[in-house]
């Protein structure tokens, strides 16, 4: 999910120019996001191990374990898949997310106490497992977004671009371009490294109703700055979703594309996909892997 | 003593004046500290055994504090209006004390389709209900088809024609906001859409605060003014003085100053039972007054009316003689109409607590003002051309009109038929008791309200629409030590909360209940294709937790605890009769450990249940109440009339009304309520108080002559007007109450003047029928009893008797004055009655040879009549008052009667009396054997021994 947090954003990227010697203060709110997400959407092949924390108001904590499952086709179809392993109950209960070139995503679970596979459907708020989180909080749909650059900012000694995000809808649309009533998305993007550390988002009448915020954020080998640890804060409901990722491979070999493919009712009720500790995976590692550091490294 | 500190207003004028200046200051100026209470805290008891448990679930499951908007309209779930529905939604979402709003935006909606069994794929739709107010015609579409597929919707949120909803609001108070606060930033938001609807509007704990309040500062602005005017009016017809009327108006206002400065530094808040304060003060407190008045008026009478006497000296020498003769009543009335109120203090509700303790601070404070202040006013500018008026006290033939009307009801009843007067009392007591053995209880803060009013109307819309508004909890904990990790995932445990549903709804009493029972059997129908026999409980454990990720937590946050140990019912009903809804709690709480059986414990709690289970100990806090108040007024009656016979005669017309309330309360379906439960104890404090008033006229009366039943006649024809007076300006004043816009002080005051009247009637034919058959001597009499005691100490009567002893048989006996010249007995007429002098000097007459000739002298000390005493005889002798004279007559007839009242002063008598024949007799031996020894002395023999 973390990883999908950055490499989503690749889909919609239209082809942009970033030359070094670009004057920051020339940017626009637009040059600014497609560069941010031009930057950070890299491997296509990630698998990450994660721990997933969900706190309700009264501050009670549930906790979750899975697997993700991340990759790119050619075609520039993205493919996720999470599969859970605890609590025990759950194990086995898998999302899958396929993200089509032309914008379209088909969301699937698999329930293995009914050993049958569910399309979600359209009409659903996107709210994905009991998390504040929606697929769409991981889109960032350039061709679809109106972007406008706001005064930059410094929190903490750090400095950041602002940018707001507005859907782009047709005439007589929704006012709020998400489930859930988003009407405005303010992006804040860190100056050095060009990454979305934050994105606020705000109802119709202006109020803030969640807070995206990424932390650990770490440079990989690749060049990449990926973020250890997500964190959504749903205001309205004082209600949160941590996930941390705890390993990250990234290897071709361990999310191949029949990873990917959920059982259609006749496979009993194991856990869909193969864990990475299989042979496949070592053989995997072996090729074209690189395990990052999860624990260590902090934007 | 005690004559002296009353007077001390009278005597000590300034200084009177600058003590109650200065106490009126430092009580009013807190004043500005007095809180307004009207939150359902204080209809819980604070000891409340639930109490913990119920923050604890509210806490873990959420409040069941919820503010029900309430929207209806025709067209409401139309584009434009779902458009407003939605904005008022979000408006209601930002109020800062809104925790979480609950509507069609909020409520998840899981929708499958082609979901069938076989392992094919269908399509799980899961999200709220709307998404928002839908743009076009198609989402409108869907979400009506979400609406209508939702199982938990129609009668709980929306209504089954679709045209009103339901918006709940939890509010968030950790003591920021008042109900009054809340409420007002609530109707802030909907008076912007009130247009955009048919009705909209807002019930819940804020409004029936906010209303209390509002009604509790109405009632004190009403009521208090009209309690005056009836005050004033009733005593101008009574008494016919202006004056009379304005010290009663004055003491009233000063005592409800400081009674709320005091409240207000004790931190006693203001509520709605405080309301009738100012009017209790100015009704209760002008009984007193008048009674005053009236013995001033009296005073004024009875003292010199020559033209040479200045003013001041008669005011006061009026205001001396009326505070010598209602000192002790005014004592006692103070004591015992406070200990009315105070008795309510061992009830268990903080509202009644607080206002029994208000209310005798009120008491207290009226009777220190009025017996400082009035012997001041009356000193300084009493009216001194009143006498005459007899507003009290008057003589029998000078009662006329509605007293008069009483005096000949009794000739006409209880003097001619005491026995069938009685025997009527005691079947209509009887039928009384049996009237109210069923009353029904109540402490629904709606039920203060009068139907009529909009808020009562309000939520019966909504109970009729949708459902109650009332919430409680049924909290079942698993045991997690011997039983399985997260319980209420086990498909067995969730099942129990349907089985405990269905039981639910076989009772009938309840409008809805939702559960995670509920909930799992909704996503398992739609998981099934909506087949409506998959709407069950899921088969097993891991599917039941797979379900269940595709709630948020937020949606089952009301049905089960994060780590899945506990699970909650929520119920909603519209119960208002405490009994019905204690029957149906009871019997749950009965059946539920069968339905869980041991390894579960099972929990009924909610505010609501709360109040209502503390309505229920309004009984027994009644009874408590009643049980202290009889038992110390029956000490202190016993005391004052220094017999336990004569504390239960004087109870005995205080306890007929109240047995006609309940009768009455049975028969008019009224409630037993946190108003009408204190009715009983204050009129018990009240009536005695009229009691105390007849006796004390009985036993004056008693003392001047040996016709009891005359006394009882005269005693109903004195006390006649100032009873009349001041129990119809009770029930007056009570009445007032009916006006209030809280019934349960309409009831109050109804129940109130009702008993008021009832009292009237009890002591005006039931006390004088008793009274005529008992003789009781009060204490203060006995101490206050002012006595020559040389001449007792010397007389023989008295001898081997303690001066106690001494004062009660002088009490029990007749005080007779003679002025120089009266015959005291008369020769050859029959005489049972002996005499002691007291005072002043007799001269004894017998004819020695056809020549009237003084036989005898006798003074303080001696005794005469002896012989009649014992033995009816003729009188040989004229006996006569050589000057003033004041005797004791002891009939022989009155203390045989007496004998049984007073058996050891009696017998004690009798004995010394013996032994004064005896020595008579032994005298009369020696002066025969003089008379056979010197027979020339024969003739002195008789001069020697007069009598008879």
């Amino acid at each position: 999910m973390i990883r999908l947090a950055c490499i989503l954003l690749f889909l919609c990227i239209p082809s942009v120019s970033w030359a070094e010697d670009t004057q920051l203060s020339d940017l626009s709110g637009r040059d600014i996001v497609t560069e941010a997400v031009h930057r950070h959407a890299g491997f296509p092949y990630v698998y990450e191990e994660q721990t997933m924390v969900l706190r309700d108001d009264a501050g009670n904590k549930n906790v979750r374990k899975l697997r993700q499952y991340f990759r790119i086709e050619p075609d520039r179809t993205v493919r996720i898949l999470m599969a859970f392993d605890y609590p025990r109950e759950v194990r086995g209960l898998s999302l899958s997310f396929v993200l089509r070139p032309d914008g379209k995503i088909d969301t699937r679970f698999y329930m293995p106490a009914l050993d049958r596979v569910m399309i979600s459907g359209a009409d659903g708020d996107g709210h994905f497992l009991g998390t504040d989180f929606t697929i769409a909080d991981f889109i960032e749909p350039l061709g679809h977004t109106i972007y406008k650059r706001q005064p930059d900012q410094t929190m903490e000694k750090v400095d950041y671009f602002v940018v707001d995000a507005y859907a782009n809808h047709p005439a007589g649309g929704r006012t709020s371009d998400k489930p859930g009533g988003v009407h405005r998305r303010r992006h804040f993007v860190r100056k050095d490294i060009l990454f979305i550390v934050r994105t606020d988002y705000f109802d119709g009448a202006g109020r803030l109703i969640r807070q995206f915020s990424r932390h650990e954020i770490r440079k990989t080998d690749r060049d990449l700055w990926l973020a250890n640890m997500l964190f959504m804060e749903n205001l309205q409901l004082d209600h949160a979703t941590l996930i941390k990722v705890d390993r990250r491979i990234l290897s071709e070999e361990l999310v191949r594309p029949e990873v990917f493919i959920l059982p259609e009712g006749d496979s009993g009720k194991e856990a869909v996909v193969q864990d990475p500790e299989s042979g496949s995976a070592d053989h995997a590692l072996e090729n074209d892997t690189q395990e990052t550091n999860t624990d260590t490294t902090k934007g | 003593m005690f004559l002296n500190f009353l007077m001390t207003g009278a005597r000590h004028r300034a200084l009177t004046l600058f003590l109650l200046f200065a106490l009126t200051w430092a009580a009013g100026s807190g004043l500005t500290r007095l809180q307004v209470d009207t939150g359902f805290d204080s209809l819980v008891p604070e000891d409340h055994p639930d109490r913990r448990l119920y923050q604890q679930v509210i806490r873990e499951f959420g409040s069941d504090d919820r503010i029900i908007v309430y929207v209806a309209d025709d067209a409401l779930l139309t584009l434009e209006k779902l458009t407003f529905l939605e904005q008022l939604h979000n408006g209601l979402e930002d109020l800062s004390f809104a925790r979480h709003v609950e509507d069609i935006f909020t409520i998840r909606s899981i929708r499958g389709s082609g979901t069938g069994s076989g392992g094919s794929s269908g399509r799980i739709d899961s999200g709220m209900v709307m998404n928002g107010a839908p743009q076009t015609q198609s989402e409108l579409d869907r979400a009506l088809e979400r609406i209508r597929n939702h199982p938990f919707l129609a009668g709980n949120l929306i209504s089954d024609d679709g045209k009103s909803l339901a918006i709940m609001v939890s509010a968030f108070n950790d003591g920021t906001y008042t109900g009054g606060d809340i409420n007002r930033e609530m109707e802030a938001v909907l008076s912007q859409y009130r247009t955009r609807f048919t009705r909209l509007f807002q019930v819940g704990e804020a409004r029936v605060n906010a209303e209390l309040t509002a009604v509790l500062f109405k009632d004190l602005r009403l009521l208090a003014p009209l309690s005056a005017i009836i005050l004033v009016l009733s005593i101008l017809i009574f008494m016919r003085c202006g004056f009379a009327a304005l010290v009663p108006l004055f003491t009233s206002l000063l005592s409800i100053l400081w009674t709320f400065g005091i409240m207000g530094w004790l931190s006693i808040p203001l509520n709605i039972l405080s309301a009738m304060l100012p009017s209790l003060i100015v009704v209760i407190g002008s009984t007193e007054d008048t009674h005053m008045m009236a013995a001033y008026i009296q005073g004024l009478d009875n003292e010199d009316q020559s033209p040479g006497t200045v003013p001041s000296k008669r005011r006061y020498t009026a205001t001396r003689s009326m505070m010598y003769h209602l000192a002790v009543p005014l004592l006692l009335t103070l004591v015992t109409t406070a200990m009315g109120f105070a008795a309510n203090m061992v009830n268990t509700l903080g509202m009644i607590r607080e206002f029994a303790l208000a209310a005798t601070i009120a008491v207290l404070a009226n009777g220190f003002i009025t017996m400082t202040l009035v012997p001041l006013a009356l000193a300084v500018m009493g009216p001194v051309n009143a006498a005459g008026r007899r507003a009290g006290g008057g003589k029998a033939e000078d009662v006329t009109g509605l007293p008069g009307l009483f005096v000949r009801l009794f000739i006409s009843t209880g003097k001619r038929f005491p026995g069938a007067v009685l025997l009527s009392t005691a079947l209509l007591c009887m039928a009384s008791l049996y009237a109210g053995k069923d009353l029904s209880i109540t402490n629904d803060p709606l039920s203060y309200f009068r139907k009529d009013q909009p808020l009562v109307q309000d939520v019966m819309t909504i109970h009729t629409h949708l459902a109650g508004m009332k919430f409680f909890y049924i909290i079942l904990t698993a045991d997690t030590e011997t039983g399985e990790d997260r319980p209420f995932l086990v498909p067995d445990n969730i099942r129990k909360l349907s089985e405990i549903q269905n039981f639910m709804e076989k009772q009938g009493g309840f409008d809805a209940s939702l559960s995670l029972a509920d909930q799992l059997a909704f996503v398992n129908r739609e998981f099934n294709n909506g087949d409506s026999n998959a709407f069950k409980v899921p088969a097993t454990r891991e599917l039941t937790a797979q379900y269940l990720t595709f709630f948020h937590r937020r949606d089952i946050k009301n049905y089960v605890s994060h780590d899945m140990t506990r699970a909650c019912i929520v119920v909603r009903h519209q119960i208002a009769d405490a009994s019905r809804l204690n029957a149906y709690i009871s019997e749950l709480a009965a059946v539920i450990p069968d339905i869980t059986g041991s390894a579960m414990r099972a929990d009924i709690v909610g505010e609501n249940l709360m109040i209502n289970a503390a309505a229920q100990e309004l009984v027994a806090a009644q009874a408590g109440s009643l049980i202290l108040l009889v038992g110390v007024i029956f000490i202190i009656t016993s005391v004052m009339f220094t017999s336990f016979r004569g504390g239960v005669v004087a109870l005995i017309p205080c306890l007929i009304p109240v047995v006609l309330m309940f009768g009455t309360m049975g028969l008019l379906g009224i409630s037993l309520n946190p108003g009408t439960a204190m009715v009983a104890v204050i009129s018990i404090g009240i009536a005695i108080d009229g009691t105390l008033h007849l006796f004390a006229r009985y036993n004056a009366l008693c003392r001047r002559t040996s016709d009891y039943d005359s006394a009882v006649l005269e005693t109903v024809r004195q006390e006649a007007v100032p009873m009349v007076t001041t129990s119809l300006a009770l029930a007056l004043g009570f009445g007032i109450l009916l006006f209030s816009d809280f019934t349960i002080i309409a009831q109050f005051g109804a129940l109130a003047a009702v008993t008021m009247i009832a009292a009237l009637f009890a002591n005006l034919f039931i006390t004088p029928i008793i009274m005529s058959k008992v003789r009781l001597v009060g204490l203060y009499e006995i101490l206050a009893l002012k006595m020559r005691r040389d001449v007792l100490d010397k007389s023989s009567l008295f001898q081997g008797m303690t001066h106690y002893q001494i004062r009660k048989a002088i009490l029990i006996s007749e005080l007779n004055s003679f002025k120089q010249g009266d015959m005291l007995i008369e020769r050859g007429t029959m005489g049972t009655s002996m005499y002691l002098i007291l005072s002043g000097r007799v001269k004894v007459f017998r004819k020695v040879k056809g020549e009237e000739r003084c036989v005898a002298e006798m003074g303080p000390g001696e005794i005469f009549g002896e012989i009649g005493f014992v033995r009816k005889i003729r009188r040989t002798a004229d006996v006569r008052a050589a000057e003033s004279l004041e005797v004791l007559r002891f009939d022989y007839n009155k203390l045989e009667e007496d004998l049984k009242f007073f058996p050891y002063i009696v017998s004690k008598l009798n004995f010394n009396i013996s032994r004064i024949l005896g020595e008579r007799l032994a005298e009369t031996n020696n002066a025969l054997d003089d008379l056979l020894d010197h027979s020339e002395t024969k003739g002195q023999l008789l001069h020697d021994h007069p009598r008879e």
